[in-house]
């Protein structure tokens, strides 16, 4: 199941709440779900935060077409966030 | 050369998702390099998220404009200030400089596992490229430049946060500065 983001820029957390919304209503019928980014410009440092909490507890939540600044942005802050809680759990 | 441009406008709390588009597509038509407009839309999205998380303001006073090659960004809203937000959220600054220092190293209103990436990021870009920051909140007035801080009487007594940055426009990439 694919599902086109139509926002151009992403910032607040509840966004990515929507994004949230959609994946467990898409779920129940479907295997996983991608999210096709190629229409996203900018996405904020919280709206993505979030976005990683949420696809840490539904590993069935895939990103697709993330603009490659994004995607380094993305890989760098899902790294730092990875960092911090296991600092956290120890 | 870039073009001369003044925004300015009195928002309310609703309207910052769409204040935030007005303003990339407003800044898009100026001149200037993509990286810097990296820099002002991660700046406005970051200071945009502290109001709506953390402010409980109502009105919103967004000022950008350019001088020559300068950028400057002001964003000042009448909500709580630093130190109360944090105070609400059982962390206790002793007083605005303490506040304004947590705020700028790192430290979140929210949860131990999300840090306050928010103002720090914007610190670290400011120093990284050379720009100034200053953050008014409640009686005090705090100056970021060259990675010093210096702090002064707000005698205005500000109530909630205001926050200038101003830059000089180059071509930088955020995503390798920002940690």
């Amino acid at each position: 199941m694919e599902v086109k983001i139509k926002k151009n820029f992403l910032i607040f957390r509840e966004d990515a709440r929507k994004i949230e919304k959609i994946s467990q209503e898409k779920l129940k019928k479907f295997n996983s779900i991608y999210f096709d980014f190629s229409n996203v410009e900018f996405i904020s440092r919280s709206f993505l935060d979030e976005l990683l909490n949420i696809m840490a507890k539904e590993k069935r939540i895939k990103i697709l077409n993330l603009q490659s600044n994004l995607k380094k942005f993305f890989n760098k802050v899902k790294k730092t966030k990875e960092k911090t809680s296991h600092l956290i759990s120890m | 050369m870039i073009n001369k441009f003044y925004y300015k406008k009195l928002i309310s709390f609703k309207e910052l998702d769409k204040e935030f588009s007005i303003i990339i597509e407003k800044t898009k038509k100026l001149k200037i390099p993509e990286g810097f407009l990296q820099f002002v839309f991660y700046t406005i999205a970051e200071l945009f998220t502290n109001i709506k998380e953390h402010s409980k303001a109502k009105k919103i006073l967004v000022e950008i404009k350019t001088e020559k090659d300068i950028f400057s960004i002001k964003i000042s809203d009448d909500g709580i200030g630093l130190r109360k937000s944090y105070i609400l959220k059982g962390i206790f600054p002793k007083d605005d400089c303490s506040a304004i220092e947590f705020a700028l190293s790192g430290l979140s209103t929210k949860s131990l596992k999300e840090r306050g990436y928010g103002l720090y990021t914007i610190r670290q870009l400011v120093e990284t490229i050379g720009a100034k920051m200053e953050l008014k909140t409640g009686e005090k007035i705090a100056l970021i430049e060259k990675k010093k801080i210096w702090f002064n009487e707000n005698l205005k007594k500000e109530k909630g946060l205001s926050i200038l940055i101003r830059s000089k426009i180059r071509n930088i990439d955020i995503y390798k500065i920002i940690k």
